[in-house]
């Protein structure tokens, strides 16, 4: 049971494998005519402007340190919704069992709702203060 | 025996068929080996299948949705041989890999999103002795291994050195990031349930009421179906069907995170997308629609017809929930970025944690009422 996971590397490498056999197997009948126009970076045809690795604005920097952290409470979660049915049913720690549950989920409720009211996670963030125009609404 | 047998896995026939097939003296791990290595030909040749048929089913469905045929002509019968016409012609296109790409993660993206997506099928069982491994871990090893596909496709819009590429990875990262969280808390509900992450378990527990006893038709109906729903919306968003496919978007970035694949190598990434969405299909078959029971199949249990039969049951369940999926995408159209996000943090969150403690307190009521 525990080299169960043996299977998993198998399949993972078995699969990258495959992936190559087939890139191995096309390149014997395909044809490769390298011209420079091919090998630029496909922009609608026009020239391509500069490269594609400049600084991105990723705007859920925010979003992503949030599903961290619900990342790690779902996984935290897990184990316990897989022993619920039976600690339940155990003597000892049954209504435990679920209270504590209970407290886990109402502490993340109440992270998401912090985050909610504090605008984390609005894509387009809101311009608070001293924004021109009117645009300070979420959008 | 088959404990002690390294990538031998209860409940998987095939090990047991092998290590008649062979004298004592063999090393088990050789055993072992061998089938897993079976194992994965069958899921591979299964998934090619797959992938084919669900490209000719997908341009089927899109065509009829749209008063019009789709393919008619390769093959004759309802263009049958289009995908196979197709798989030839991107093994025979020239491969091209950009002159200022990241020529590294260019390569190895397709081959983690491949070798992820198939890892994943390893905790899938397709009948009640069909199953590479019943992993401890279930549901949860699938959930897991199934977003490294994630890490493969940031990897080729990071890598491909193109604007629209990047845009889509980033996309990518942003809604996998918002779904992954509703995915893998509407799961909870049935693992409450079945008190078992195995999706063979659940498959087992399934069984009875002469094969009827679903969880979606359970004493627990009224949390399953809502959180079926939230399970479906977030396992579209996660395998890049519409509306939310964002990363792909092909009427805004081109085609996303893989604009600059070509030939047998954007195939992978076409593949790994079939896959996926067979995969969430499955995972939603096995936990809320009866696995592979079906009323009056059970009378057949210990014919030889008994196995095969309740392969099929599982697929062409698993299959429909495919068609579901292509359904909408050809219904409802693409959601904006800020609304995707939108729908994953504040409706499908909240609301699998709503559920989640309904579940819990009912498992709790169902214990007090009955005291078993």
């Amino acid at each position: 049971m525990y080299f169960d996971y043996a299977n998993v590397l198998v399949f993972l490498l078995a699969g990258m494998a495959f992936v190559v056999i087939n890139l191995v197997l096309g390149a014997l009948i395909r044809p490769t005519r390298r011209d420079r126009a091919g090998l630029e970076p496909y922009e609608c045809g026009e020239d391509v402007i500069g490269s594609a690795w400049f600084r991105f604005d990723i705007r859920y920097y925010t979003v992503a340190m949030v599903y961290l952290v619900f990342a790690v409470e779902v996984a935290f979660l897990f184990p316990w919704a897989r022993v619920l049915k039976e600690a339940l049913r155990a003597e000892d720690i049954g209504g435990v069992a679920l209270l504590e549950g209970l407290l886990f989920i109402a502490i993340l409720l109440l992270g998401l709702a912090y985050v909610w009211v504090k605008g984390d996670l609005s894509w387009v963030r809101s311009f608070r203060r001293g924004t021109p125009r009117g645009h300070d609404k979420e959008v | 025996m088959s404990a002690l047998l390294p990538f031998a896995a209860a409940g998987n026939g095939l090990t047991d068929w092998l290590a008649g097939l062979f004298p004592a003296g063999v090393p088990f791990w050789i055993l072992g080996l061998l089938g897993a290595v079976i194992a994965f030909a069958l899921i591979m040749v299964f998934v090619s299948v797959l992938a084919m048929f669900s490209t000719w089913l997908e341009r089927k469905v899109a065509g009829h949705i749209q008063v019009r045929y789709g393919p008619m002509r390769v093959g004759g019968w309802h263009g049958w041989a289009q995908a196979i016409a197709d798989g030839v012609k991107l093994l025979i296109k020239e491969d091209i890999v950009l002159a200022d790409a990241d020529r590294a993660l260019f390569k190895i993206a397709p081959c983690l999103v491949l070798g992820a997506a198939l890892a994943a099928f390893v905790a899938l069982p397709f009948g009640p002795n069909a199953i590479v491994a019943d992993l401890d871990l279930g549901v949860f090893f699938i959930l897991a291994v199934s977003s490294v596909t994630t890490l493969g496709v940031i990897m080729a819009g990071w890598g491909s050195n193109n604007k629209w590429s990047l845009y889509g990875a980033m996309r990518e990262a942003a809604q996998v990031a918002s779904y992954e969280i509703p995915l893998g808390l509407s799961l909870m509900m049935p693992v409450m349930y079945y008190g078992s992450l195995s999706l063979h378990r659940a498959g087992e527990m399934q069984a009875d009421w002469f094969g009827l006893h679903w969880y979606v038709f359970s004493d627990s109906f009224w949390l399953a179906i809502p959180s079926f729903i939230l399970f479906f919306t977030a396992a579209l968003a996660e395998t890049k069907r519409s509306p939310f496919d964002l990363p792909e978007s092909e009427s805004e970035l081109v085609a996303g995170f893989h604009t600059e694949y070509s030939g047998i190598r954007f195939s992978f990434f076409f593949m790994e997308e079939y896959a996926a969405m067979y995969l969430m299909s499955a995972v939603g078959t096995a936990f809320w629609f009866g696995a592979w029971n079906f009323p009056g199949l059970e009378l057949l249990a210990g014919s030889a017809l008994y196995a095969p039969l309740a392969v099929t049951v599982f697929v062409v369940k698993s299959m429909i929930l495919v068609f579901v999926m292509m359904w909408v995408r050809w219904t409802v159209p693409r959601i904006r970025i800020d609304q995707v996000m939108t729908m994953g943090y504040k409706y499908l969150t909240p609301l699998c944690l709503i559920l989640v403690f309904l579940a819990s307190v009912w498992e709790w009521a169902k214990a007090a009422l009955t005291g078993a």
